[in-house]
């Protein structure tokens, strides 16, 4: 809201300068967004509906400067004429207040400059002297005020409209209604959307001579509901959804209609027409000294408190023990004790507030989830992976659908207007991948990318999420074998890869990822369909949660075999379609208990070769656990190693 | 001839030697199985009995030294003829090594000060209720407040929570006080995205409730965290504010990191930087949860991880951290 210092200079001995100006009402909890001039725009907060006025903001300023404020004397001279305007509220809910004033006679024209210059510097474009004068009060008492031409109006009903009815608003749009929003009508059809906007029809202009004049309290619900569901927000609307005061009501009321007299002439008719439940009472809270020094940590003498509660023009009573406090008109955030301690606090200003560091020591449990993060995100690093931080939104209607975590549909998002543009990603892989095409699309040299993050399903009774390790992988599935390989072993964690039909990878290449004979997730090529890479990849997926369960960063110490070892290399023949696991076994099958590790070494199909078959190479360690091996036992151990492959395999040395 | 005077003839023969033969021709001349000292071995057939005893540890003295002797010079040849050929210049043969992502990093650079703080890290859903998201931390339906927290709908009441606030009411409800936790996480906003706005960003909260928890208690916390965070000449300020889940509600600048508190553009000359939003919880948060705010009291604050790295490192646009560049990842 836009304050000229000068304006405000009317209520109150404002500071000397707009920046002392801001500078006091920041500190004191309203923002100022910019200065221009003399003039501040305040961000008002959701709860100072009474902030949003000239004599609102006097009124915070006389507070925190204990200066008193001026408030404007109305003498309004009213004539003799009957008002001629019949008023029923068929929703009183809707509706606790409203009041009309009938002025007849005005002659409509341009506003004297004070005016036009006034509104002007609070951002309100001038229309003409009457609808100028009701602007000006709005934003001199925080009420919002309506003139309607008169001459169509002869009795005013505030009621819910009916399906289907439509009212042309004065900015030129026509609106569509419904039983949910509250208008103003004639006899026959809408005026005005309650509290939000006049219409058209009713519009002052050069021509009106018999204006009324409304000021009312709606419901904050119904004006909110109805400037959102409408789309349509005004100065009006802004200030009923935050609440209007009971009592301004009839003040801005006779306020408006006199500066009109003043500026349009006219004569305003005998008293006006009001129909409204009784004013609500004010709530009364018990506020306890003692509990402002409890919640604050700062004790704040009795009469200090009494004194800064009689400034925001609360009625103070009670004792000392328990003062009662009613809270002054327009300051409907005023409540229940605690609303109290804030004003205290707000006046005597936070920074009065000590620091204390006294409140107990305590050691912070670790999360195991924290700690098997940590391990995967160092372990993946050190091996030249980039963590990655990507959407968890996916595109409606994607064909890049990874249904491995769940088969069920995506779940829409549904913005406050309720358009769907996005739905929330079932895979971490197509992200993953994306960001690999788009560094190879900038000619940067690709890495391994990875990233924890949540994936999301329904499950036909209800969403779920499940957080998941994703790793996207420049190269074929064994490169990414290799990184899931090296991070399960620093996690303790053992697990297997057991190919797998998985139709959104590379045919042939899926696999799932299992331990102790859970499906933990799994890994394969990208289909280029998925990826865009022109880059060959690889995607895995591994239940988080499962990493954590089955990791074990701290595994005790085994002593370990002082014996010196002796390695020994094989180069087989055999079989094309033999795969590793089975010469690893049928290696195992054969060797003495001395055989200690075997390690893959290559594999060959080529020249040398006869086809159908290929030559793999490994090497062993053998190491007896009390004694060095004699090079004849070593021999002997590879014979019956051979001896095995060939029995079980056909192998043949090479 | 004298076993004395062979040695000593020996050992001058080998100093020599020694400053033009190379060692390993050295070591075939003196220590072979033909060498010098093998010769003088010989000799000690001819030495009487009762002094071989001493003459056989002189010889064995002499040999041990040529053996030194031969290996360092050895040594010292080898050096100079690597350098020679190497050349030292090159780049040397360096793994390569990954990066974590700063956002992540910065998570958990905030998420270490509070724990040396005594805060136990707490998580909840992505997909929460909007029970826990508004009504249970006293932001009504319609109502001006949530203005400030529009929200993605999965399909009423389910939505994606708009701030990590719905852990702080599952821990209410699930811990007894005194309760100390922070809650970090993804978060989620209908908003476009510009250089300051992006519909999924990052928060941590925190959270202290038990009995006799006071706002200068909130300040002190705060005052720790930043002095930690940016260095022990930090300070900070509290200016009111309102949040419907904490009374009296606060935000939070702390003296400008960039300059000095001099006045800068990050800063926009006023020496303060705004970093995040506190106050003590609502009486009808606590109530809601269970715990009896007359016996209890306690406060909170929650601040943008993306916010805190953009003014860590000097990042302008908040887009920079879902593109993920290499040329991005690589700086940090
Ligand atoms: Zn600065």
């Amino acid at each position: 809201m836009k304050v000229p210092l000068s304006w405000l200079r009317e209520y109150v001995d404002a500071p000397a300068s707009a920046a002392e100006l801001a500078k006091l009402l920041v500190m004191a909890g309203t923002g100022v967004e910019s200065i221009e001039g003399d003039v501040l725009d305040l961000e008002i907060t959701a709860n100072r509906a009474d902030l949003l006025s000239m004599l609102g903001v006097a009124r915070e300023v006389g507070v925190l400067l204990g200066k008193r404020v001026r408030i404007p004397a109305v003498t309004l001279a009213e004539g003799t004429d009957a008002l001629g305007v019949e008023v029923e509220v068929a929703e009183p809910g809707l509706c606790p207040r409203y009041t009309a004033r009938v002025i007849r006679g005005v002659k409509v024209g341009s506003s004297p400059a004070w005016l036009v210059q006034r509104l002007e510097s609070a951002g309100v474009r001038p229309v003409n002297n009457v609808v100028d004068v009701t602007n000006y009060v709005l934003l001199e008492c925080g009420q919002p005020l309506h003139a309607f031409d008169a001459n169509l109006l002869r009795k005013i009903v505030v009621r819910r409209a009916a399906a289907g009815e439509k009212l042309t608003a004065i900015d030129g749009k026509t609106y569509l209604l419904d039983r949910d929003r509250l208008v103003i009508a004639d006899a026959g059809r809408p005026v005005a959307i309650a509290g939000v906007m006049g219409g058209k029809e009713s519009e002052i202009g050069p021509a009106t001579t018999e204006v009324v004049l409304e000021s009312a309290q709606f419901d904050p619900v119904s004006v909110r509901r109805t400037s959102r569901r409408l789309g349509l927000s005004s100065e009006s609307s802004y200030r009923f959804e935050r609440g209007v005061d009971y009592e301004t009501v009839d003040w801005a009321s006779r306020r408006a209609a006199q500066i009109i007299l003043q500026l349009a002439g006219g004569r305003a008719a005998k008293g006006s027409v009001e129909a409204s439940v009784p004013a609500p009472p004010r709530p009364v809270a018990r506020v306890r000294p003692a509990r402002v020094g409890q919640v604050l940590g700062m004790q704040v003498p009795t009469p200090r408190i009494r004194e800064i509660l009689a400034g925001l023009g609360c009625s103070v009573g009670g004792t000392d023990a328990a003062l009662e406090v009613t809270a002054p008109a327009g300051r409907r955030d005023l409540r229940i004790e605690v609303d109290y301690i804030e004003e205290v606090a707000r006046v005597e200003g936070y920074d009065r507030i000590p620091c204390d560091t006294q409140f107990g020591l305590r050691v912070a449990v670790d999360d195991p989830r924290d700690l098997v993060c940590e391990a995967v995100r160092a372990t993946l690093t050190g091996m030249g992976a980039y963590e990655v931080l990507t959407w968890s939104f996916a595109e409606v209607g994607t064909p890049n659908r990874v249904p491995f975590w769940s088969p069920g549909p995506l779940l829409p998002l549904r913005d406050p207007q309720g358009n769907v543009d996005r739905t929330l990603r079932e895979s971490l892989a197509p992200r993953l991948l994306e960001v690999l095409q788009t560094n190879e699309s900038y000619r940067e040299e690709l890495h391994p990318v990875f990233e924890v993050a949540q994936v999301y399903f329904t499950d036909g009774k209800g969403f779920g999420e499940r957080a998941v390790l994703g790793l996207a992988v420049p190269g074929d599935v064994l490169d990414a074998k290799g990184l899931l390989e090296t991070l399960f072993r620093r996690l303790s964690l053992p697990f297997e890869v057991v190919p797998a039909a998985l139709p959104f990878l590379r045919a042939g290449t899926g696999a799932e990822i299992r331990s102790g004979g859970m499906v933990l997730g799994y890994l394969g090529s990208a289909t280029p369909g998925l990826t865009g890479l022109k880059a060959a990849a690889a995607v895995a997926e591994v239940d988080f949660g499962e990493i954590v369960r089955g990791a074990r960063l701290g595994t005790p110490y085994r002593d370990f075999n002082r014996q010196p070892p002796v390695e020994r290399d094989l180069n087989v023949v055999l079989a094309e379609g033999t795969p590793w696991r089975e010469i690893e076994a049928a290696l195992r099958a054969g060797a003495p208990a001395a055989l200690e590790s075997v390690r893959f070494l290559s594999e060959y199909r080529g020249k040398g070769v006869e086809p159908g078959k290929k030559a793999v190479a490994f090497s062993m360690v053998f190491r007896a656990p009390d004694r060095t091996l004699t090079g004849e036992e070593a021999e002997g151990a590879v014979k019956a190693i051979l001896n095995s492959l060939q029995a079980k395999l056909g192998a043949a040395l090479r | 001839m004298d076993l004395d005077a062979k040695i000593a003839e020996l050992k001058a023969a080998f100093e020599k030697d020694a400053a033009t033969v190379p060692a390993e021709q050295l070591k075939s001349r003196y220590l072979g199985r033909e060498g010098r000292v093998r010769d003088l071995f010989v000799l000690l057939k001819s030495v009487p009995p009762e002094q071989k005893g001493a003459a056989g540890q002189k010889l064995n003295g002499i040999k041990a030294e040529f053996e030194r002797r031969v290996e360092e010079l050895g040594r010292t040849k080898a050096v100079a003829a690597a350098a020679g050929a190497l050349d030292l210049t090159l780049p040397g043969r360096a793994p390569e090594f990954g990066r974590r992502h700063p956002i992540y990093s910065t998570w958990d650079a905030i998420g270490r000060v509070f724990m040396k703080l005594g805060f136990d890290v707490v998580y909840g859903p992505e997909i929460e209720t909007e029970a826990n998201n508004f009504e249970a931390l006293n932001i009504p339906l319609d109502h001006p407040a949530r203005d400030g927290f529009d929200t993605f709908y999965v399909e009423p009441p389910y939505l994606v929570r708009s701030h990590t606030s719905p852990v702080q009411i599952r821990t209410l409800r699930s811990r007894k006080p005194p309760i100390r936790v922070i809650a970090p996480g993804k978060v989620f906003r209908p908003d476009k995205p510009d250089a300051g706005h992006s519909p999924m960003f990052h928060q941590v909260e925190g959270l202290l409730v038990g009995p006799g928890i006071t706002f200068a208690h909130l300040k002190g916390v705060l005052d720790l965290f930043a002095k930690s965070m940016w260095g022990p000449a930090t300070s900070i300020r509290f200016r009111p504010s309102y949040f419907p889940f904490t009374e009296p509600s606060a935000e939070v600048d702390v003296s400008c990191f960039i300059c000095g508190a001099k006045g800068c553009p990050v800063c926009k000359g006023s020496g303060w930087v705004e970093i995040l939003g506190s106050g003590m919880v609502h009486p009808r948060v606590l109530e809601n949860c269970g715990i009896d705010p007359e016996a209890n009291t306690g406060f909170a604050f929650g601040m943008g991880v993306e916010r805190i790295a953009m003014l860590k490192y000097g990042i302008p646009d908040i887009r920079r951290f879902t593109e993920n560049h290499f040329a991005f990842l690589k700086q940090f």
